[in-house]
């Protein structure tokens, strides 16, 4: 079975779907869920999955390739490229663009810096740390 | 691709269109909205050449057969079938016009229907989804789909909408939907366009219109703003606005919250309204 | 689409064909009660008459009722399929039963087709054809077809006083004078239903009568104008009488 991304669409997000699933896609190859060389699914199942455009799909793929996740191989589909070296570097723009979203969020909400980072500490200690078990 | 050319329409003295232009790339799906009376159906008629219009064109650069119909599929609000033939005699009806071998039952295998019965004896929802069959065996490359699809049922809904992303995905269909006003189908349209006075009062990419459309939730009016409606609550209101610019909330009061399709086109119709 | 309208086609002949009953029951009838003394072949033949005229009438005048009564046009106008093809995938099968139901008619009875009460068949079916749009109430279209079928008999008595000096009898009918009278008539009906036809599209029926209130209509109402005229001296005699 192909490997899946646990992908949830944000209807009412200004986000573009196709950003949506991208980032998802992006998180699934740093995190090390989907390892390389595995298969993507193919156009028609990921569009059937998540009811949605096969043009998006194509558009996802297409920028995911473009920005060196995957590599496609014509008649076959698309796979992921990333190697391990590589993780390091682009796990860290991956959570410097979700920081990005975040804050932007929390700002427009009126919170200064200094709350936030203190929410995050208070929420990493309440909801993370008991689970890691320290 | 459909190119729509200076487009005049009358019905006796009422005009619903003088001068209208549209055009829509091929592979593109496309969601006509406006409120009742406005002339969507009226224009996927037109586009269907099921009325003529009075002046003006529209063409289909990439159909080289010399009957464009050939290639359109158009379903209708109205339900429009010969309603006394039999579900097989009304399938041999089409396959002798479109001159094509195979029908595609993959839809109607999904329900009830019997060849058999006769038409007028089906359900309406199973009429749409009979007259859908019909269309997609004659492998249309342009798809036009009026307000019927609220007559199906969830399931088959479901069904359709996994058939239509087998044929975007197969090839280049161009689709015009026309009001489709429930959330499933929300990601499959790449583009909205908005009727008013026989012109497009907005044409939006899908993904253009999600950041220009918000709702903001405030004690005071936003300034500098144009607002489509507004819901007034006892010590605040929301007030759904369009075109909104990322740099317009330096100032801004309240909170801005992004919206889906289905409340940004309500705001739009209630906007009209307003 | 032919297997359709061949359907639809019978299914007019079946109901018309009704009227046949009508023989046995004249039969009966004259028999015991009238004593016309009517053979069993005159009751056979009028009764054949009837239907074949009924049929005329009744097969042109529903050639769209199955997309009237269905509302079925706008699925026929989506249909990649010109116009003229329609219109002959309409008429041929009705004019084909309608032969057929003449057959008898022609080889038993000595049936003159291109005789009047023949073209008269045939002018009943056009006719009943080209009002199919514009009328919609049976009882004014069957009142229609009997206007316009007086108006061609008017026609043929005046062409033949003018032009022929009265020397032509109704039974030795000149083909030229059958032909112009209709022509009178069918023409600007015919035009005015072609052109209807050849735009027709979804809009109310009603919006798309034009060309009958700029060609037929004004045609019909100089040729009655023209009739009256002609007619005058009878008409000053009727009223001093």
């Amino acid at each position: 079975m192909n490997p899946l991304p646990n992908i949830i669409i944000n209807p009412k997000s200004a986000v573009p779907v196709y950003e949506q699933i991208k980032s998802s896609i992006r998180f699934a190859i740093l995190s090390g869920k989907l390892k390389k060389d595995d298969k993507l699914m193919s156009l028609r199942d990921l569009s059937l999955k998540l009811k949605i455009n096969p043009n998006t799909t194509l558009k996802v793929y297409y920028q995911l390739e473009v920005e060196g996740y995957v590599y496609s191989r014509p008649g076959s589909g698309y796979y992921v490229k990333t190697s391990s070296k590589g993780i390091l570097n682009k796990r860290q723009i991956a959570i410097e663009k979700l920081t990005e979203d975040y804050l932007s969020k929390a700002v427009q909400l009126g919170n200064s810096l200094d709350d936030i980072i203190k929410v995050i500490k208070q929420t990493h200690e309440e909801k993370f740390k008991l689970k890691g078990g320290e | 691709m459909i190119e729509i050319n200076n487009l005049s329409f009358n019905y006796g003295r009422l005009k619903v269109f003088d001068g209208f232009n549209l055009q829509i790339p091929k592979g593109q799906v496309c969601l006509i909205t406006g409120i009742n009376g406005v002339g969507k159906s009226t224009l996927l008629r037109l586009v269907a050449r099921v009325l003529n219009p009075l002046s003006g064109e529209i063409r289909f650069p990439q159909i080289t057969s010399p009957d464009p119909r050939s290639k359109i599929g158009f379903i209708s609000d109205t339900l429009s079938l010969y309603q006394n033939l039999k579900v097989s005699q009304a399938i041999d009806f089409h396959k002798s016009v479109y001159k094509i071998q195979k029908f595609d039952d993959s839809l109607i295998s999904h329900t009830k229907i019997k060849k058999n019965q006769r038409i007028k004896e089906l359900s309406n929802g199973q009429k749409t989804i009979f007259h859908l069959s019909l269309i997609l065996s004659a492998q249309p490359d342009i798809f036009l789909i009026d307000e019927v699809i609220h007559s199906i049922d969830a399931y088959l809904r479901k069904v359709f909408l996994e058939k239509l992303i087998d044929l975007l995905t197969e090839k280049k269909l161009t689709v015009i939907m026309v009001n489709l006003n429930f959330y499933d189908i929300e990601n499959m349209i790449d583009r909205v366009i908005l009727l008013k006075d026989g012109k497009t009062a907005v044409d939006e990419k899908i993904d253009d219109l999600k950041t220009k459309v918000k709702k903001i939730t405030s004690s005071t009016q936003p300034k500098n703003i144009p607002i489509l409606t507004e819901i007034h609550y006892s010590d605040h209101a929301d007030y759904y606005v369009y075109p909104y610019e990322t740099n317009d909330n330096d100032d801004m009061e309240g909170e801005i919250i992004d919206l889906d399709l289905t409340e940004i086109i309500t705001a739009f119709i209630g906007g009209e309204y307003a | 689409m032919l297997n359709k309208e061949i359907n639809d086609a019978l299914k007019r002949l079946m109901e018309c064909a009704l009227i046949l009953l009508g023989i046995p029951v004249a039969f009966i009838l004259d028999n015991i009660i009238f004593k016309f003394g009517w053979s069993l072949s005159d009751t056979m033949e009028t009764t054949l008459i009837i239907t074949a005229f009924a049929y005329a009438f009744y097969a042109g005048f529903t050639v769209f009722l199955s997309e009237k009564k269905d509302n079925a046009f706008e699925y026929l106008l989506s249909l990649p399929l010109p116009k003229v093809k329609i219109l002959f995938l309409k008429v041929i099968p009705r004019l084909i039963i309608l032969f057929i139901l003449i057959l008898p008619l022609i080889l038993i009875w000595k049936f003159n087709p291109f005789s009047i009460s023949g073209m008269f068949l045939i002018f009943t079916f056009f006719i009943s054809l080209f009002l199919s749009f514009a009328v919609d109430s049976i009882l004014l279209g069957l009142i229609g077809v009997v206007l316009l079928h007086s108006l061609i008999s008017f026609h043929m008595k005046i062409l033949n006083f003018l032009f022929w000096k009265n020397q032509v009898s109704t039974h030795g009918v000149n083909p030229l004078l059958i032909i112009i009278s209709s022509f009178l008539v069918l023409f600007p009906l015919g035009l005015a239903f072609w052109l209807v036809i050849r735009q027709f599209d979804l809009k109310p029926i009603k919006l798309q009568l034009k060309p009958y209130y700029y060609i037929a209509i004004p045609a019909i109402i100089i040729e009655l104008i023209f009739l009256v005229w002609f007619y005058r001296p009878y008409l000053n005699w009727f009223q001093n009488g």
